[in-house]
């Protein structure tokens, strides 16, 4: 902060002109097309006719109140949950070896993470159509272990979309909380050993508790993430399960009724920007103790 | 989330090993963390593996050793015009969001006022909408304005969804940097552009090279976005090897999709190299 208010009185203002591309594109591009969308949202749409100005709030009334948008709304956000718990879950100890372990481990798992990302969302379906097919790898291992008697419908089902949805986004759980979980003095720890407490005493009293703006930053990031995803849960969901995403598309492409999916859509991004206000809220209530943290 | 790996203390997880006693719950650590490892890496892998199959169809477990799907996988009909393509549109992308970022960045950390957190916070909101629904509204608006032009329609859409990692980047770098440098450089006698290019431009490099390279990859690799805006003539390559799948159960597909794994693997080291993987931490 203190850099700020010497760069204030050295640094000579008048670089304010260097933004003005940027806002001007930004305005022709992304907000103009985005308050189109609100305009949509209020109109409304007969058969025949996409769109008929009006300013009503028929569309959200529909999308919050009838039992099909409300049970596609409340698909999105029971996965966004599911996919945040997941992620953490099985994150959690990989952010842990990662902040703790020998600089190879560290390295090693950082690029074990960060590959789904890299790798195309297309073809990371396309992996795991093969995997978890029902003549795949793994049912083939589940039925010769005789764990089931017929082959298991991973796919096309909430569960296929909430497995490669992990995959890819569990790494925007592990990476900030590992660098938070680097933070923690490792003293802590052995101080809480050598006074006789167990490992999961340790992890629940000491290394939990500390790492919470970690879990904070990474649940804000996967569930963001998860309820905008639209490849994923439609390739791997199939036809009949819908996600917010995929809903818009197909009223906008496929039923071409503007007007609702515009609403869907400004649902959609506000649940979003809910879910970012509250993180940042929270960051807000706790901005002591984080701006202690910090190097 | 940018921590350098190498500055924090080295500390490790504590080695009961080393005391001659094995303790179950570090076993049970490794056996989870080992567990997520094979998940994470399980899809991918199975791709490259079947991608080498003698056989006629991409099923498990493949049928003898060969190469012999990945010529013909080159050869499917639009597969190098799309590359060519989605080459092309990276580059351009990434040339122009690295112009309009690096400039936006260097307003923001140069000039103070009143809504700059406001206006830091409009730029990175790309990355806070879902890119559904910017896909959309784009689509909707240049049907509007009646903009058919897809090459441009995709180049303007991916600008905007790669724009956030540039300013993001640069802003970053922007933030241990020395104005007093610029104000010597001026001092003494150098222009405004000048100094940037000799003084400004060096030290925020690594920032620049990051942007740069996150744009590069995240428009090639952009799908939601392309989806809605490409035409019949200008399909990008993940459209395109979409549309393959839907379409064609043979091993050339799997060929194919290794061929884009090895690409992947190539620029995750290439980076790894040129801007260290804890930078890419950022992405």
């Amino acid at each position: 902060m203190a850099r700020l208010a010497r760069t204030k009185r050295i640094g000579p203002t008048g670089h304010g002109w260097l933004l003005l591309p940027v806002v001007l594109v930004l305005l022709a591009f992304f907000a103009l097309p985005l308050a189109t969308v609100v305009v949509y949202s209020v109109g409304r749409s007969t058969f025949g006719q996409v769109y008929i100005p009006d300013v009503t709030l028929h569309n959200y009334v529909l999308v919050l109140t009838s039992p099909t948008h409300l049970a596609v709304l409340t698909r999105t956000l029971k996965l966004g949950l599911i996919v945040t718990a997941v992620a953490l879950i099985v994150g959690y100890p990989c952010a842990y070896l990662m902040a703790r372990g020998r600089p190879w481990l560290r390295s090693a798992l950082l690029v074990a993470v960060l590959l789904p990302l890299f790798v195309s969302v297309v073809v990371r379906a396309y992996g795991w159509e093969i995997v978890l097919g029902l003549e795949g790898p793994v049912n083939k291992l589940l039925v010769g272990l005789r764990l089931t008697d017929q082959p298991v419908k991973f796919l096309y089902s909430e569960l296929g979309i909430v497995i490669g949805l992990v995959h890819v986004y569990s790494a925007f759980m592990v990476l900030p909380l590992s660098s938070v979980l680097q933070k923690i003095d490792p003293q802590l720890e052995d101080a809480a050993r050598s006074l006789g407490a167990g490992p999961l005493t340790v992890f629940w009293r000491i290394i939990l508790p500390l790492s919470v703006p970690g879990i904070a930053a990474g649940s804000m990031l996967v569930f963001t993430l998860t309820a905008a995803a639209y490849v994923t849960p439609s390739l791997l969901g199939g036809a009949g399960i819908n996600v917010m995403t995929t809903l818009v598309v197909q009223q906008i492409k496929l039923l071409v009724d503007y007007p609702l999916g515009s609403a869907i859509a400004i649902v959609l991004v506000v649940i979003t920007l809910l879910v970012v206000g509250a993180y940042n809220g929270f960051l807000a209530s706790r901005a002591g103790v984080y701006r202690r943290a910090q190097p | 989330m940018t921590v350098e790996l190498r500055s924090v203390r080295r500390a490790t997880v504590p080695r009961e090993t080393a005391k001659g006693r094995v303790s179950l719950g570090m076993i049970a650590l490794y056996a989870q963390v080992g567990a997520y490892v094979v998940f994470l890496a399980a899809p991918i892998v199975m791709v490259v593996l079947l991608s080498f199959t003698a056989g006629e169809f991409a099923i498990f477990p493949p049928e003898g050793l060969s190469l012999r799907w990945y010529g013909p996988a080159l050869a499917m009909p639009g597969f190098i015009d799309s590359l060519v393509l989605s080459l092309q549109l990276a580059a351009q992308a990434a040339t122009l969001s690295l112009l309009l970022g690096v400039s936006a960045a260097l307003g923001l950390a140069r000039t103070r006022f009143r809504g700059r957190q406001a206006l830091l916070a409009g730029i990175m909101s790309p990355l806070v909408v879902p890119t559904i629904v910017s896909s959309l509204a784009l689509l909707q608006f240049f049907v509007g304005a009646n903009l058919r032009e897809a090459s441009w329609n995709l180049l303007v859409g991916h600008v905007i969804i790669t724009l956030p990692y540039v300013v993001r980047t640069v802003l970053a770098s922007f933030e241990v940097f020395d104005w007093s440098l610029v104000d010597t450089a001026r001092v003494l006698g150098a222009g405004p552009v000048r100094a940037f290019w000799r003084v400004t431009l060096p030290v925020i490099r690594p920032g620049v090279l990051a942007g740069g390279i996150f744009s590069f990859l995240v428009s090639f690799d952009s799908f939601t976005i392309s989806v809605f805006l490409v035409d019949s003539q200008s399909v990008t390559l993940p459209v395109r090897v979409f549309n393959y799948i839907l379409t064609q159960l043979d091993p050339r597909i799997a060929a194919l999709s290794a061929l884009l794994i090895y690409g992947s693997i190539a620029v995750l080291v290439v980076s790894d190299r040129l801007i260290g993987t804890s930078r890419l931490r950022g992405f």
